[in-house]
């Protein structure tokens, strides 16, 4: 009797940091499809994206819904984010 | 009346009424975090340290346009001259801390607290530095929410508990 063997498929994650506007403030790592919690037990469509910020160590992490006109018209802008960080870092 | 102004360091400018408060010559005056302390009237000799622009008059202020403390908040100073009462003199923190950076955050990172109903809540998780003490403290912030607002709480609050855990 022949064997077979299963083989999973390659994972392959979409890479959504093309919906990132560039910046001379943040450096985007990664932009990968997610999940969020939404209204109830109802999950909705996001983007989790993982950023530096210039002149800041370590790694910053945001989930914005990919929901609204918003996203895809004018990009999604990391810069307050940003913002928040360098405004903790000056306390 | 005795009126002093503090030099330097956060409270940089404030006035103080030494009368009011039963200060002596020598007397230190907690503010901000920092200790301030009867130099004699005179501005300090910084070592180490630019000379803040203000010291020689308490008029102004070494805080930038921002209104953070400025670069060369030097708080070395430990001379416990006197002068004659009801003087406009001048107190300098003593905290033998000289601040050149006038940001004592250290680090910001991302985490995650579980409270007890198991709910998971994203939080900025900021290590400080307290003027005047060694050692680095920890708080976070929610970053729902008004997350400057919550960390400027938080530093102020933190401020207070090391400086009185220091004073016990």
């Amino acid at each position: 009797m022949a064997s077979s063997a299963f083989v999973p498929p390659d994972l392959v994650f979409e890479d959504l940091s093309g919906l990132v506007n560039p910046s001379d403030a943040y450096t985007v790592v990664s932009a990968m499809p997610s999940d969020m919690e939404g209204v109830g037990t109802d999950l909705i469509e996001s983007v989790e994206i993982t950023f530096q910020v210039t002149g800041r160590s370590g790694f910053f992490t945001v989930e914005i819904p990919l929901v609204g006109f918003r996203i895809f018209e004018s990009g999604i802008d990391l810069t307050s984010e940003a913002g928040i960080v360098n405004s903790l870092y000056g306390l | 009346m005795a009126l002093f102004t503090l030099v330097g360091g956060p409270c940089n400018g404030n006035i103080v009424d030494a009368t009011a408060l039963h200060l002596s010559p020598g007397d230190p005056v907690d503010c901000g975090g920092v200790r301030y302390i009867w130099n004699g009237g005179r501005p300090q000799p910084r070592r180490g340290c630019r000379q803040p622009e203000a010291v020689a008059s308490a008029a102004h202020s070494t805080r930038d346009r921002s209104g953070k403390p400025g670069i060369g908040s030097c708080t070395s100073s430990r001379s416990r001259r006197r002068t004659s009462s009801g003087e406009l003199g001048l107190l300098a923190p003593v905290s033998g801390v000289c601040q050149d950076k006038p940001m004592p955050m250290l680090a910001v990172t991302e985490s995650q607290l579980i409270d007890a109903a198991g709910t998971i809540q994203d939080v900025y998780e900021c290590t400080y530095a307290v003027a005047g003490h060694p050692g680095s403290f920890t708080f976070t912030v929610p970053k729902d929410g008004d997350v400057l607002a919550a960390a400027e709480a938080a530093v102020s609050a933190l401020v207070a508990q090391v400086n009185a855990l220091y004073g016990l």
